[in-house]
């Protein structure tokens, strides 16, 4: 059997370990090592085994990722995403829409500190989601807004997707993390709009919440200015930098936790809970990589991105026609399979089909990561859907995934803007020393 | 659930691992731009101590639910289906875990054989290689939990279910 034939018989029996309900990290490693004894030999094939989850665990680059998940957990208990919330209210919560668009502006506020999709949607779920139905927000509205603003948590830096594309690429993780900054913002503008059309066409949707004195919002304005500290001094000094991607997490963990201890948030018990909670997220992602890395050595030997590459390369097709086929594959991807685990799987087969092309990895990290927005959302792997499930659970699951299908077409806007003006994302990158 | 409390026990010292991390990597940073003095070896430190913290979080992960898989296929079988495709998983997952403490421990023991060291802070690797193949262990227990026919319940429980019943 041809090296390519068993990488097929590989891929095959991946699916089939996936479908069966074995942990994706695990099965990938299974498959992985197995392929590679194949190909190479038995012993090379559980040398590796040991030699990558060892190297992969004690990898000092992919530290980033559990130092950033930390400092989501920390900003959490600091109640930073509480203040943040508060500020966007003071903004704008006493007009039609208003609270939705708030939450919506809290979740890029805390997206800046966090990693994470289904931290931030849980962060600003359990404070937007009773204020919205306090004032009698359209359910539908109200669980579509915070599963959909938790997206912007892996686009704004810092984030855990984009650490775990940089890692998988090779490529900077500042500049990936800077190149999500416009995009962005983009994003959370769209999203904003999403609301307010709604609410203008259908008042109903979301009445004004109450309005507060101009004191109440300055005083909230600035409370919320920690995360913003906290903010510049981390990703800042990444752009500088000054920091590596780890040492700026490590500060930035340190920094909202020691927020959490000044305004007294912080007891053994939350501590605990949320560290706990950290770590878990973290070795999750860290051995969907480990199992990534052993199944990529057999992907390698089995030579199948490489055909792969050429094949596509000969195609009739124009590199903005390929890259859409490969938004649609990881579109449709994510409907079934968990981001990063989609991510891990696929990134390694498809980047050198965009190298051959010449096109952009920062770009093409940024919509991966667009990509993987859309897959937080739909059924019936919608991760943030069921975060917001878990916080309103009288509301039906096909309500709230309803509920999101608005802010997918501004998912879905953001991504063709990126794609056509690739200088969205390119440009504070190249800005970067 | 069987052999929880020893996953739970275990990871604390993933905590503990975490935490140091985070400390080597302040110290580090507030050395190395405030007094001009690095933290020596503090990467490797940091890299080290996330075999611990990662390692030993990995069986907790399995009874959390935490580990990524795909539920919805198995979700729509059958109950008699569903239980002999989870007994299946099971031992592949044990068999596999039981794979990784076995090579981690020959990894391990290579390197206490060669003798190596990081370069800066020349920390010796085989432990935490050893450590891994224990962490591997204890991950494998879940699914040794989930093969072992289920528990009797204690007499007087059993007493309660019939009546309740």
């Amino acid at each position: 059997m041809s090296p390519v034939e068993i990488g097929l018989w590989g891929i095959a029996l991946l699916f089939v370990l996936v479908f069966l309900r074995v942990p994706i990290a695990f099965a990938m490693a299974i498959v992985g090592v197995l392929g590679f004894g194949w190909i190479s030999s038995w012993q090379a094939g559980l040398s590796i085994l040991a030699r990558d989850f060892f190297g992969q665990f004690a990898s000092y680059s992919l530290s980033a990722i559990t130092m950033f998940v930390l400092m989501g957990s920390f900003a959490f208990v600091a109640g930073i995403g509480e203040r943040l919330y508060e500020a966007a209210y003071g903004l704008v919560g006493d007009r039609k829409g208003g609270l939705g668009i708030a939450t919506i502006i809290g979740c890029a506020g805390f997206a800046a500190i966090c990693g994470s999709t289904a931290a931030t949607a849980a962060t600003m779920g359990k404070i937007a989601l009773p204020e919205m139905r306090k004032y009698h927000y359209n359910d539908t509205l109200a669980t579509g807004t915070v599963a959909s603003g938790g997206t912007l948590g892996i686009l704004i830096p810092p984030s855990t997707v984009f650490i775990v594309y940089g890692f998988l690429t090779e490529q900077s993780i500042g500049k990936l993390f800077i190149a999500g900054i416009l995009p962005g913002l983009v994003l959370t503008l769209f999203f904003g709009l999403t609301v307010y059309l709604m609410c203008r066409f259908k008042p109903e949707l979301g009445p004004p919440g109450e309005s507060i004195s101009m004191k109440a919002k300055l005083k909230a304005f600035f409370s919320a200015f920690e995360a913003l500290g906290v903010f510049v001094l981390v990703i800042g000094g990444l752009f500088l930098g000054w920091f590596s991607p780890v040492q700026a997490g490590g500060i930035g963990a340190a920094l909202a936790l020691l927020i959490g201890l000044f305004r007294r948030q912080v007891t053994w018990e939350n501590f605990v809970e949320l560290t706990k909670d950290g770590l878990r997220t973290a070795t999750m992602i860290l051995a969907v990589i480990a199992g990534a890395t052993i199944f990529g050595r057999f992907m390698a030997v089995s030579t199948i991105p490489f055909y792969l590459a050429g094949w596509v390369q000969n195609l009739p097709l124009s590199p903005t026609a390929i890259v859409a086929v490969i938004i649609f594959i990881f579109f449709i991807g994510g409907f079934f399979i968990d981001v990063m685990a989609l991510i891990t799987l696929l990134v390694p087969i498809i980047f050198p089909i965009i190298k051959h092309l010449g096109l952009d990895l920062i770009w093409f990290g940024v919509i991966i990561v667009l990509v993987s927005n859309m897959g937080v959302l739909t059924p019936p792997v919608g991760v943030n859907v069921y975060v917001v499930k878990a916080l309103a659970p009288e509301i039906p699951l096909g309500q709230i995934f309803k509920g999101t299908i608005p802010f997918l077409i501004a998912i879905i806007l953001t991504t063709g803007i990126v794609v056509a003006f690739p200088s969205l994302s390119l440009y504070l990158p190249g800005l970067l020393k | 659930m069987r052999f929880r409390r020893v996953a739970e026990g275990l990871e604390w010292a993933g905590i503990a691992g975490l935490l140091l991390m985070l400390l080597f990597t302040v110290v580090d940073v507030v050395g190395s731009k405030v007094f001009n003095k690095p933290l020596p070896g503090a990467i490797e430190w940091v890299g080290y101590l996330q075999i611990i913290a990662i390692g030993s979080t990995v069986a907790i992960g399995f009874y959390a639910n935490r580990h990524i898989s795909f539920e919805f296929l198995v979700w729509h079988l059958p109950e008699p289906v569903k239980n002999v495709v989870n007994k299946f998983v099971s031992m592949i997952c044990f068999a596999f875990f039981i794979l990784l403490a076995r090579e981690s421990f020959i990894y391990g023991l290579s390197l206490q054989k060669a003798g190596e060291i990081s370069s800066t802070a020349h920390i010796p690797l085989y432990p935490f290689a050893f450590f891994l193949a224990f962490a591997a262990v204890i991950a494998s227990l879940f699914f040794a939990g989930q093969l072992l026919p289920a528990k009797p319940l204690p007499s007087r429980e059993r007493g309660a279910k019939h009546e309740s019943s």
